[in-house]
């Protein structure tokens, strides 16, 4: 996976808020959530993710509890939480204009004064 | 639906967590998982494993961040839910308390009384006995001299005042003592001239004793040795806070005016700090330097002029004791007593708040009872309000079983009820102020006028007490009745029906009924002792009827070059005129003078009677000698017993006269007539004809040894002053004084001060203690006792309904509704039997320690029990035979068909 591409700062709490919003995960539930939605392409450090998920959850934006997982294992669950479902929302839409500006810039035609 | 209380019940034991240990087994979690996708897409197990490790990065590191972090969280979380689970409690606790508003109303009502009675009372005591007078420096050691004498065959005599040579030695020579100074206070001290004069509270005292005590000025300075110098002292004062404020306004500018105090100019030079009041708890509005007061020529050097207080304060290290032993050895020295001398005497150093005699104010005494008293009152409230819960716990026993039966733990039940009774306690608490608000203003104002108060009725310390007092008593009587309740055996009460398993409740509540009727039945016996020593004190014979007769001085001004003898015959010109006055006045029945009045001026004067070698030293001192005008005895109302009053011929220069009171009519002369015999006054040459005699009358105390007194005709007197002028209206004494006064100024323009007063303001002060003892015994007393035949009558009311069931089975059996009623009012009547038999048990054993506050009623006076008795099985007859009438109602087809 050499080919991944590196995260850009800050967009891993949303990408975490994105996975928790689809249903309540563990961590590495929701480390391969992304690895499929990006079809491998986003490299998420495993230990980043944690501290995205820990400091998630100081914010009040996500809460955990223990549970058990399909295959009868104890894990801890991430659940995101309405302040969380905010706080994607408006991220969301801050990126997405974010990202269509700076895609406008950079495809745009070079004009002539 | 589960509410979200409930739930939260279940979910509690699995709150308590490690939050490193989490981090620990999530990583691990991970680690696992990993792994096992990567050996799923072929790795082998140990590349996997490494794989996994190296992903999550430095491992410890991460796992410390995390675990940092975790911790930090649940231990917001956890603060932030036990403050949602006490608000839930809290709402929860006052859902349920609103769900009963009587009772609820009740126990917090009753709690609050018991609450401020005992704030109240904590307040009076603090200040009268706990807190030292304000702004004194280590108050542990300053303290007041007192000299105890006894000479055989007499009663100890205590002495509290000096003279000042014995200050001036002790400041001198004595090794034990750091500082000393003296102090004497006067209510009657006249400030200003005129019709706008009036008397203000003055305090006469050594320089010595402002840095004795350590107290700074709040304005100016206090006076130096050279204005208190007994040889040129000087005129200067220094305003007391309170007084500035109300006569000054407070002005900062003060300093430097004059006021005139005593009918002289005095130069103001300091104003003293809030609250000060010396060494004593008196008001003082005014000091001023001790040299500069009227005083004999010799006054710094006589023994025999006592009249300051001695302050002393003991080095560093030496005790009270220390000190005392080495002034009773200065003292012998310096009044040549010989160690063989047969008379014992002792010098002490009293803590600064005793009076004169050393003890206690009796108002003091009085109030550390009524403190114990409130603390009773507090014991029988909070006693009702567990009987009240434990009742209402006994009903809410289903609610309760199903909470345990849920899961929900005991220690969680049990906070869960007292969470109840605490805001029950809080509510009392807050109300418990607002009662010591009303009563403690009460309580200062009408029975301990004369104390500075320096703190507000409800300050921080009564505030922080009652609400300690509040709190404490909540949660006693929250966690009776929830460890009743919360008891495990009560699951059982799930099957079992309501009127079941409530025996050992029963018995409780039938104890604190019990322990309830005892505690007021003693509350109402002291109560009953205070009344019944109020009414002897005031139908006490003082000789005098002190309450009919206003006493009366007027100064005027003198011209400075005058002389003693013609200043004395101008103020008898001016008190004869004002008597002629007094006397054409319709609304007055008869005026008359008097040189040495009870309640007021006191004379002593040596006798001699011819044929007797010496005349017998009685305990009460004396002989006492007054000088009275025609028309004295009936103005004072003192009876003559035999002979005659003194006539308009008795008067200066007439053949001398005398009229002798009893006691010197049945010392002297036993067994015999004394009308017609003679005896000396002083140094007199001539033989006094004893005319009359009179009924003993007080000189000044309530309580005072007998005594010699004579009286003699105004004008024959020879070697003593000072005028009153005696008045005794028709009607309502008091209700004179401002007319009277009025009068007074109108008549002569030159009166410079008039000092009206009547003669029973002196004897209510003396009677203060009693009555305080009765009014506040009797309000906690009746507080208490209505609190507990509230609490009888919810136990027997409770009784019935328990066993309605049973009623109705014995109606149904036939029973007559007379053996229901006495069967439910005889259960009544045994607890109330029982609850006075115990009252009087409590009520003898503290009879030994209350009998010194008593006035001449035995404590165990035999018809104050028996009517408290009788009141308190009435009360509960009543109490009882409510709920049993209703119990004769209990329809037995209804009765046996609940449940």
């Amino acid at each position: 996976m050499a080919e991944s591409l590196p995260l850009v700062k800050g967009t891993l709490d949303v990408l975490v808020l994105k996975a928790l919003n689809w249903a309540p995960m563990h961590g590495f539930e929701i480390t391969t959530w992304l690895e499929d939605r990006s079809g491998g392409a986003l490299d998420v450090e495993d230990s980043a993710l944690y501290q995205a998920l820990y400091r998630l959850e100081d914010r009040g934006l996500i809460r955990a509890e223990w549970g058990v997982t399909e295959n009868n294992r104890k894990a801890r669950y991430y659940t995101i939480n309405p302040a969380g479902r905010t706080h994607l929302k408006a991220q969301t839409e801050q990126w997405l204009e974010y990202a269509k500006t700076v895609t406008g810039v950079l495809t745009s035609a070079p004009k002539r004064a | 639906v589960i509410r979200p209380g409930i739930k939260r019940l279940f979910t509690l034991a699995l709150r308590r967590r490690n939050a490193a240990r989490d981090v620990d087994r999530e990583l691990a979690t991970h680690l696992e998982f990993r792994t096992e996708q990567l050996v799923h897409r072929g790795w082998n197990r140990e590349d996997a494993w490494a794989e996994a490790v190296r992903r999550l990065g430095a491992l410890d590191h991460t796992a410390r961040t995390l675990g940092s972090h975790a911790a930090r969280r649940d231990r917001r979380m956890q603060l932030r839910e036990s403050i949602a689970d006490l608000l839930a409690d809290v709402r929860h606790s006052v859902r349920s308390l609103a769900r009963e508003p009587g009772v609820s109303l009740f126990a917090i009502t009753a709690l609050a009384l018991g609450v401020g009675a005992n704030a109240t009372m904590f307040g009076i005591v603090d200040r009268l006995m706990l807190r030292p007078p304000a702004h004194i420096r280590d108050a542990h050691a300053v303290g007041r001299l007192q000299i105890t004498s006894q000479r055989p065959g007499f009663n100890e005599a205590r002495s509290g005042t000096f003279g000042y040579v014995l200050y001036d030695n002790i400041r001198r020579s004595a090794a034990t003592v750091s500082a000393a100074a003296t102090f004497a206070a006067s209510e009657v001290v006249v400030f200003g001239k005129g019709r706008n004069s009036r008397t203000i509270n003055g305090a006469e005292a050594t320089w010595t004793l402002f840095p004795l005590l350590g107290v700074q000025p709040e304005l100016g300075r206090f006076f130096d040795a050279k204005e208190d110098d007994p040889v040129s002292p000087l005129p200067v004062a220094v305003l007391g806070y309170g007084f500035w404020q109300s006569e000054f306004g407070g002005a900062r500018d003060v300093i430097g005016r004059t006021a005139l105090i005593s009918g002289e100019s005095y130069t103001i030079i300091g104003v003293a700090p809030k609250g000060f009041t010396g060494p004593g708890l008196m008001r003082i509005d005014v000091w001023t330097p001790e040299s500069y007061g009227s005083h004999s020529s010799n006054w710094t050097t006589t023994w025999n002029a006592r009249w300051l207080n001695v302050v002393l304060r003991v080095k560093d290290g030496v005790t009270f004791d220390q000190a005392g032993a080495e002034l009773t050895a200065l003292y012998k020295r310096l009044r040549n007593i010989p160690d063989t001398s047969p008379l014992r005497l002792s010098a002490a150093i009293r803590p600064v708040t005793t009076q004169r005699d050393g003890t206690q104010m009796s108002e003091a005494r009085v109030s550390k009872w009524l403190f114990g008293v409130s603390l009773i009152v507090l014991v029988v409230a909070s006693a009702n309000v567990v009987n009240l819960l434990l009742a209402r716990t006994v009903r809410r026993r289903r609610e309760i079983a199903v909470r345990l039966t849920l899961g929900a733990g005991r220690a969680r039940l049990i906070r869960l009820l007292v969470t109840e009774s605490m805001v029950l306690a809080g509510v009392a608490g807050a109300a418990g102020v607002a009662v010591a608000w009303i009563m403690g203003g009460v309580t200062r104002g009408l029975l301990i006028p004369n104390v500075e108060w320096t703190s507000g009725v409800a300050d921080l310390r009564v505030a922080v007490i009652s609400g300690g007092i509040a709190l404490l008593a909540g949660l006693i009587v929250g966690l009776v009745p929830a460890l009743q309740a919360s008891a495990p055996d009560l699951t059982s009460a799930l099957k079992a029906g309501v009127r079941e398993g409530g025996g050992r409740t029963q018995r409780i509540r039938a104890t604190l009924t019990i322990a309830q009727a005892a505690l007021s039945f003693a509350l109402l016996v002291g109560a009953g002792l205070f009344i019944e020593s109020l009414r002897r004190v005031q139908a006490l014979d003082l000789g005098v009827e002190t309450n009919r007769v206003l006493r009366i001085w007027v100064q005027q001004e003198g011209a400075n070059d005058e002389s003693f003898a013609t200043m004395r015959q101008r103020q008898s010109h001016l008190y004869g005129t004002a008597l002629e006055r007094f006397r054409e006045r319709p609304d007055v029945e008869s005026a008359s003078l008097a040189i040495g009045l009870s309640f007021g001026m006191t004379f002593g004067d040596a006798i001699r009677v011819p044929g007797m070698d010496s005349i017998p030293q009685l305990k009460g001192g004396g002989p006492y000698m007054s000088a009275v005008t025609p028309g004295f005895f009936e103005t004072v109302g003192t009876r003559i017993a035999r002979g005659r009053p003194f006539q308009s011929e008795d008067r200066a220069g007439s053949a001398p006269v005398a009229i002798i009171n009893e006691t010197m009519a049945e010392t002297l002369w036993p067994n015999e007539n004394p009308i017609g015999r003679c005896f000396y006054v002083g140094q007199s040459k001539n033989c006094a004809t004893i005319v009359g005699i009179a009924v003993d009358a007080r000189r000044g105390q309530l309580r005072e040894e007998k005594a010699l007194m004579f009286y003699i005709p105004y004008g024959q007197e020879e070697g003593i002053g000072g005028t009153s002028l005696v008045v005794r209206p028709r009607g309502n004494a008091r209700q004179m004084i401002a007319d009277a006064r009025r009068m007074l100024f109108d008549m002569d323009p030159s009166i410079t001060f008039v000092n009206i007063a009547a003669m029973q303001d002196a004897v209510d002060a003396q009677t203060r203690p009693w009555r305080l003892g009765a009014m506040m015994f009797t309000l906690m007393g009746v507080l208490a006792f209505v609190v507990a035949a509230i609490g009888m009558y919810s136990v027997i009311a409770y009784f019935v309904a328990n066993r309605r069931h049973e009623i109705g089975v014995r109606i149904a059996l036939g029973a007559q509704a007379r053996d229901i009623v006495r069967l439910i009012v005889g259960n009544g009547l045994v607890l109330a039997v029982i609850g006075v038999a115990a009252g009087s048990a409590i009520a003898l054993a503290a009879a030994r320690l209350i009998q010194p506050l008593l006035f001449e009623t035995p404590a165990r006076n035999p018809a104050v029990f028996v009517t408290v008795a009788v009141a308190l099985l009435a009360v509960a007859f009543v109490a009882t035979v409510i709920p049993a009438l209703r119990a004769r109602r209990v329809n037995p087809v209804d009765a046996m068909r609940v449940d």
